[in-house]
């Protein structure tokens, strides 16, 4: 039974997750601040730590450089309601692996944890190039889990965009990482996918270079995207035809939810820009 | 025209409301049947387009409870089903289950816009009004989805609110007085954590402006503030003690 160890000073949270958790099956420890959390993993070894960031004594970030002089370091997944950038980057660079938004609920944070704990402690991390507000830089393995992971950060960085807006541009966002890492990294998390978030005072940008050879687009006829004007569902005969699960409307939906979608020759490498 | 999308296929709501846009419509899109509900607590659509199978509640629960809503009102919304099952019985059973039109999947833009045309051409129902601002749900309720319906955690979990609420409260008042902005900061951080498990958006706006207050040391902002947050704070605990002496009482 994986072991779980829930940080969190507000009671009714810790009621929240340890409860749900423990309905799940899980066996679960709780800590109300990070100092008590500290000595709770150094006598125990946990799969995992939901952490929350203010807290007293000790806070979540003091506990993650903390941490990192141990020599195991189990997952962790940051729960908080601040999402300024500073947070999100701090947790970046301290290896968090996914990022939670309070108010939590039951069905995000079952499938956060039983995400974080099924991935292979094999999968390389994600390694981080640049943490700034304006400019992040990851090197992600080509593993699916990631996408969900990656999106948690980058989603809640500080746009300025409006919810509406962020929800199209993730859309499109997930989708090329999925395309990345499937097509280009064929799931193969010791290859990994370039991913940069670039932000200036008139735009956003995403760029992605995935390891794969690319592709052309006369080969892509089980996407949307090469559907003729006055059918658009060609393409779902199509990708039955070859076996392949419903879909193929990505490449079609994020051209059309951005401002920009620019790839490079060999379509290897992918542009998405959204102006502010 | 305006128009309500309520599909949890991300790829169905991305694609129909885009294309609802380039033929001029403006959409708002929502990935189950609840949320549909509550879009038209806040505001009215000219169509309203609903999949019959989502999680939450599917299409024609909602159409039902449109309906019945419907009944103390004069305008009625244009419902229409997008649906899996094609077959002319299907059709009919949802029709009779209150919708105006029904579009089976994979549908053309083109019997989209046929079918849209209709309700433009008929004269109109629904009488648009100003959206207004979301009116407050039952905190118990909302508590009661976050936790995936179990009553007895969320029983547990109002009473370490009603316990630790006004403890917090106090204790901001104190340092506040003694202004020890940094606690003040991380009470009114810690507050907003935990009224967001019962959907108060003014109290967690309150301490949300309160946090920033402390954090620029403003004094007689904070001040204002703190009074604010302590009537919502109020009102919030009233409500949450109310049910909990009910179901204390009736157990």
């Amino acid at each position: 039974m994986p072991n779980i160890l829930v940080t969190d000073d507000d009671a009714t949270t810790r009621l929240m997750v340890s409860g749900l958790l423990k309905k799940a099956g899980y066996s679960v420890a709780t800590a109300s601040d990070g100092m008590k959390a500290l000595q709770a993993l150094q006598k125990r070894r946990f799969d995992l730590v939901l952490l929350d960031i203010w807290m007293p004594k000790l806070n979540g970030l003091g506990l993650l450089g903390r941490l990192h002089e141990e020599k195991y370091v189990p997952k962790i997944v940051v729960m908080t309601s601040d999402h300024t950038s500073d947070t999100l980057l701090d947790a970046l660079r301290g290896r968090v692996y996914q990022f939670l938004t309070k108010p939590l609920d039951a069905t995000t944070l079952l499938a956060t944890v039983e995400n974080a704990l099924s991935t292979s402690p094999e999968v390389p991390a994600i390694e981080v190039i640049s943490a700034n507000a304006t400019w992040v830089e990851l090197m992600v393995p080509c593993e699916r889990s990631v996408v969900s992971r990656v999106q948690s950060f980058l989603l809640h960085m500080d746009t300025g965009l409006p919810d509406d807006v962020l929800e199209r541009v993730g859309y499109a966002f997930r989708e090329l990482l999925n395309n990345a890492i499937e097509w280009g990294g064929h799931l193969d998390p010791n290859l990994k996918v370039r991913v940069s978030y670039i932000r200036t005072k008139k735009l956003l940008m995403y760029r992605l270079d995935d390891p794969g050879s690319g592709f052309k687009w006369e080969e892509m006829k089980h996407a949307a995207i090469n559907n003729p004007k006055d059918n658009p569902m060609a393409h779902m005969q199509q990708r039955e035809a070859l076996g392949l699960r419903p879909g193929g409307l990505g490449l079609l939906l994020s051209q059309q939810l951005v401002d920009e979608l620019v790839f490079n020759e060999a379509h290897n490498s992918v542009v998405l820009i959204k102006y502010l | 025209m305006r128009i309500l999308l309520a599909d949890d296929q991300n790829e169905v709501r991305a694609l129909v409301s885009r294309q609802l846009e380039l033929m001029g419509h403006r959409t708002v899109a929502v990935a189950n049947g609840r949320d549909a509900l509550e879009a038209l607590e806040r505001d009215t659509f000219e169509a309203v387009l609903l999949d019959e199978e989502m999680p939450v509640l599917g299409g024609v629960q909602v159409a039902c409870a449109i309906r019945d809503r419907e009944q103390k009102l004069t305008a009625r919304a244009f419902l229409i089903a997008l649906t899996g099952n094609t077959t002319d019985r299907d059709a009919q059973r949802l029709l009779a289950s209150g919708f105006d039109a029904v579009l089976g999947k994979p549908f053309s833009i083109a019997s989209l816009n046929a079918v849209l045309s209709r309700q433009a051409a008929a004269p109109q129902r629904a009488k648009p009004r100003s959206p207004k601002s979301r009116p407050a749900r039952d905190p118990v309720a909302y508590l009661l989805d976050r936790v995936g319906g179990d009553s007895k955690l969320a029983k547990q979990m109002i009473r370490a609110f009603l316990r630790d609420t006004p403890k917090r409260m106090a204790e901001m008042r104190k340092a506040l007085r003694r202004k020890d902005w940094q606690t003040v900061a991380s009470l009114a951080h810690s507050i907003k954590g935990a009224v967001g498990f019962f959907d108060a958006e003014m109290a967690r706006d309150y301490a949300q402006e309160l946090q920033d207050l402390a954090h620029q040391a403003d004094f007689p902002g904070s001040d204002r503030i703190v009074m604010l947050l302590e009537e919502e704070i109020a009102k919030l605990l009233a409500n949450l003690r109310r049910y909990a002496n009910k179901r204390s009482s009736s157990a």
